[in-house]
C-alpha cells in the first residue's frame, strides 16, 4: 500500500505531526498590512494586474467582518501569523534536485512514490510556495496545464485574470475570499482542453511546516467541453502548541458536457484554523463530484458550493468530518439550481467523539425556472460518547414547485447497549467501534480510492485513540 | 466408582450491583455439560440481570461470590473474554446497530473469535441455509444488525448467531417471547439438535410452556434477586397451577 495520507508503519506517531527544522528564504514580518500586501506581490514580480487585486482585496477584507456565526474564531489572532515564507529559490520537476529536507518529508510521506505509481501528475508545496511540478508527458503533449498557481500567473496570464477570483469566488465574497485574495500564495492550477479525459488523477499536496504560519493556497480548475479531470489534493501541517491558519479557495469550472471530481483529505494538525472557500460553476450537462474528508483542524469551516448553471447540470457532494477532542467543524455543503432538469445529491457523515463538535450546515437554493430538478440531502451523525455534540443547519430556498426534494438527517449515538451486544459476540470494544464506524462511513468509503479508504479508516481511528487517552 | 461430572457452570454466592442498587443477592446455580437448565421467575426478579452479569455487562458490577466457567474463573473477565470461552447470551431485546450489516457484523465475530471464514458469498450461503432452519427470511440477512426486526425476526436473529457461533453454553434470555407457535416450534428443535454432551443450555423463560417442546433437566425459580428453589420439571407444573404468587406462597 502507497502511504499517499502520510503514514510511516514504522512509528507509531504520524509523520505528518512530526515538524522539521524551519527554512525559508523570506518571510515577512508577522500580521497583516498593506505593505506586507505589497512584500508578497513583489516578492512574487507579480504583473500590475494581480497586485492591484491583491491591494483591493484586502481593502475589502479590512472593511469585513469576521463571521460571527458558525465555529467560535474569537482566539484567531492574526497579529500573531507569518502571512508569508517562501522555503526555496527554485522550482523543481525532478526529485533528486529538491533539496534534502523538504524532500525527506515527502518521501516519508510516500509521496513520490505514489506519482509514480498511479498519477498523471503532482504539484508539491511547502510552506506557500510550490517547489515541485510534474505533468507526465503524455498529457502535457494533449495541452493539459498542471503546474502552481504562481507559475500560471505568469505563464497562462489570460485564462488567470478570466478565471482568477472573478465570477467564481469574488475577492468581495466574504473576510476570508477578501483576505485569501490579498495574500494568496501557491495552490495549483489546472487546464483541461476540450475533450481531453486525463485517465489518472492530479494530486497536489500542500505542507505547511512552520509554526504560526498562514498558508493560503489557490487551486483553479477548469475543464473544457467535453474535458474530465479527477484532481486530489492532500494537505498536513505538524503538530505545535500554536496556532496556525489555513485559508484556501478553490474555483472549479466545468463546461458543458465535462465532469470534474475534486477529492481531497485534509489532516491538519489540531492547532489549525481551516477556513476555506470552495466554489463550481457547472455548464449544462456538466458534472462536479467532491468528495472530502476533514480529519485534524482545531476549527473547520467548509462548505463546498456548486452552482449548477446550465440545463442538466449536476452535482454531488461526499463529505465526511471527524471532530475529536477540543476540535469544532462546521461542515456542509451549498448547491444552487439555476437552470431546469438539474440534479444534486448531498452525502455528510459526521462522527463526533471525546467531546467533538460536528454541525452541518448546507444550503440548497432552486431558483425560479429551475424546473424538473431534484435534490437529495442525507446527513447522518455518529456521536460515539455522551460528551460529543452535533448539530444541523439545513437552509432551503424553493422557488419552483416542478421539483422533487428530499432531505433525511439521522443522529446516531454509540450505546452502551450496542457496545455489549457487540462484545458478547466476541468483538472487543475496539473492533466494536470499528464495525460501526465502518458501517457509518462506508457510502462514502466507497467512493474513495482504495488505498485512501484504508488510510482514512486508519486516521480515524488513531483520533479515537488520541481522544480515549 | 461414578466420576463426578465437573460442572459447565458454577455460580457461587453471587452478589452484584446495578447503579449501586443491589439487583442479586447470592445467587448460586451450577449447569453441566449436556443439560438444558430453565431459569423462571416473575417480573423484575433478576433473571435479565443474572444473564447479564453471566456475559460480564460493565453495568453489572459484581459485589460478591464468584462465577466459574469450565474450571475459570471469570467474574472479572470481560464480555468479549467469555464470548471467545464459549459463553453466548441471547438478548430478550437485542439492540439495533445503525449502519452495521449483519453479515459483516457475524463475520468480524466470528474472525475475532479466531474461526477461519470462507469467502463473504459462501459464508452468505451457509447463511441463508442455516436460516431456512430457523424460518429466517433471506432479506433479513442482507439488512442491517436487528434495525428495523420486528420482535420474532430479532429472536430468530439470536439463534441464528447461536447455530453459526456454536458456544459451549448459551443463555437465551425470554427467546420465546416474541415467537409464535410455529416460531416456537421450530427454535426448540434447534436447540435440541444445539445441546450435545459438550454444550448446556439456560433458558430464561416466563412460561411453562417451552418444557412441552423442550423438556429441562432442571428449573429454577428467582425472586427478589435470589434463586429460592431448584428442582425438576415438577415445578413448572406448579407454577402453570398456581402462578408465582401462589407457587412462592406455598415454598
Amino acid at each position: 500500500m502507497v502511504k499517499i495520507l502520510g503514514f510511516d508503519k514504522t512509528s507509531a506517531d504520524p509523520v505528518w505531526e512530526q515538524g522539521s527544522p524551519e527554512r525559508w528564504v523570506h518571510r515577512t514580518q508577522k500580521g497583516i498590512s498593506k505593505k506586507i500586501v505589497e512584500e508578497i506581490s513583489y516578492l512574487k514580480a507579480e504583473p500590475d494586474w494581480m497586485r492591484e487585486k491583491r491591494l483591493l482585496a484586502y481593502r475589502f477584507f479590512k472593511e469585513k467582518k469576521i463571521p460571527a456565526w458558525g465555529v467560535d474564531l474569537s482566539e484567531l489572532n492574526f497579529d500573531d501569523i507569518t502571512f508569508f515564507i517562501r522555503p526555496g529559490e527554485r522550482q523543481y520537476k525532478n526529485w533528486d534536485e529538491v533539496p534534502a529536507d523538504i524532500k525527506g518529508v515527502y518521501d516519508q510521506l510516500g509521496i513520490p512514490q505514489a506519482e509514480q505509481k498511479f498519477l498523471a501528475g503532482l504539484v508539491g508545496q511547502y510552506e506557500s510556495e510550490g517547489f515541485y511540478a510534474k505533468l507526465k508527458d503524455q498529457w502535457e503533449k494533449q495541452g493539459v496545464i498542471f503546474t502552481d498557481t504562481d507559475t500560471a500567473v505568469k505563464k497562462y496570464p489570460d485564462l488567470v485574470k478570466e478565471y482568477f477570483m472573478t465570477r467564481c469566488v469574488p475577492i468581495a465574497d466574504h473576510a476570508f475570499a477578501a483576505l485569501h485574495g490579498a495574500v494568496w500564495s501557491g495552490g495549483s492550477f489546472v487546464y483541461v482542453p476540450a475533450g481531453v479525459a486525463v485517465a489518472l488523477p492530479l494530486q497536489a499536496y500542500f505542507r505547511m511546516n512552520a509554526p504560526q504560519s498562514g498558508q493560503f493556497e489557490h487551486t483553479l480548475i477548469i475543464a473544457e467541453e467535453g474535458a474530465s479531470v479527477h484532481y486530489i489534493e492532500s494537505c498536513t501541517a505538524p503538530k505545535y502548541s500554536t496556532d496556525s491558519l489555513h485559508s484556501a479557495v478553490v474555483e472549479i469550472f466545468v463546461k458543458k458536457n465535462a465532469s470534474v471530481r475534486y477529492t481531497t483529505i485534509q489532516n491538519w494538525s489540531k492547532n489549525v484554523y481551516n477556513l476555506n472557500t470552495k466554489r463550481a460553476i457547472v455548464e449544462q450537462d456538466g458534472k462536479i463530484e467532491w468528495v472530502g474528508g476533514s480529519l485534524g483542524s482545531k476549527r473547520t469551516m467548509l462548505y463546498p458550493m456548486s452552482l449548477l448553471t446550465g440545463k442538466g447540470a449536476s452535482a454531488r457532494h461526499l463529505n465526511i468530518a471527524v471532530s475529536a477532542r477540543g476540535q469544532w467543524k462546521d461542515t456542509g455543503a451549498k448547491v444552487v439550481h439555476g437552470a431546469p432538469y438539474t440534479n444534486s445529491r448531498v452525502i455528510s457523515k459526521s462522527v463526533s467523539l471525546g467531546g467533538g463538535r460536528s454541525s452541518y450546515r448546507g444550503l440548497l437554493k432552486i431558483a425560479k425556472g429551475a424546473h424538473g430538478s431534484k435534490a437529495h440531502v442525507q446527513c447522518d451523525a455518529l456521536l460515539l460518547d455522551p460528551h460529543s455534540q452535533s448539530d444541523t443547519y439545513p437552509y432551503m430556498e424553493i422557488y419552483e414547485d416542478d421539483v422533487a426534494i428530499m432531505h433525511e438527517a439521522t443522529v446516531n449515538r454509540v450505546t452502551d447497549a450496542q457496545l455489549f451486544y457487540l462484545r458478547s459476540r466476541g468483538l472487543t470494544e475496539e473492533q466494536a467501534f470499528d464495525l460501526i464506524l465502518s458501517g457509518f462511513l462506508d457510502p462514502i468509503s466507497r467512493e474513495l480510492p482504495l488505498d485512501y479508504a484504508l488510510e482514512l479508516n486508519r486516521m480515524i481511528r488513531l483520533e479515537m485513540i488520541g481522544s480515549v487517552g | 466408582m461414578i466420576p463426578i461430572m465437573p460442572h459447565m457452570l458454577e455460580v457461587q454466592h453471587f452478589s452484584a450491583h446495578i447503579d449501586e442498587k443491589k439487583i442479586l443477592q447470592d445467587v448460586s446455580l451450577a449447569v453441566a455439560p449436556g443439560e438444558v437448565h430453565f431459569l423462571m421467575g416473575p417480573n423484575g426478579s433478576g433473571k435479565t440481570t443474572l444473564a447479564s452479569a453471566l456475559m460480564g455487562n460493565p453495568v453489572v458490577v459484581p459485589t460478591g461470590g464468584t462465577i466459574i466457567f469450565n474450571g475459570e474463573d471469570i467474574t472479572t473477565a470481560l464480555p468479549e473474554e467469555r464470548a471467545k470461552k464459549g459463553l453466548y447470551l441471547g438478548f430478550q431485546y437485542p439492540v439495533e446497530v445503525q449502519g452495521v450489516g449483519f453479515v459483516p457484523f457475524l463475520r468480524a465475530a466470528l474472525s475475532a473469535r479466531g474461526m477461519a471464514l470462507p469467502s463473504e458469498q459462501d459464508f452468505r450461503a451457509e447463511l441463508v441455509t442455516a436460516g431456512v432452519e430457523l424460518g429466517v427470511a433471506s432479506a433479513l440477512i442482507d439488512r442491517n444488525l436487528n434495525e428495523g426486526f420486528s420482535g420474532g425476526e430479532k429472536k430468530r436473529s439470536e439463534l441464528l448467531q447461536l447455530s453459526v457461533i456454536q458456544p459451549r453454553l448459551a443463555v437465551l434470555d425470554e427467546f420465546d417471547s416474541g415467537l409464535d407457535i410455529d416460531g416456537l416450534r421450530s427454535a426448540a428443535r434447534a436447540l435440541k439438535k444445539y445441546v450435545t454432551p459438550d454444550t448446556a443450555l439456560l433458558l430464561i423463560t416466563h412460561y411453562g410452556r417451552m418444557a412441552e417442546y423442550l423438556p429441562p433437566d432442571r428449573v429454577h425459580i428467582m425472586q427478589a434477586g435470589t434463586i429460592v428453589k431448584s428442582g425438576g420439571t415438577e415445578i413448572i407444573e406448579a407454577v402453570e397451577r398456581g402462578g408465582f404468587d401462589g407457587f412462592l406462597s406455598l415454598s
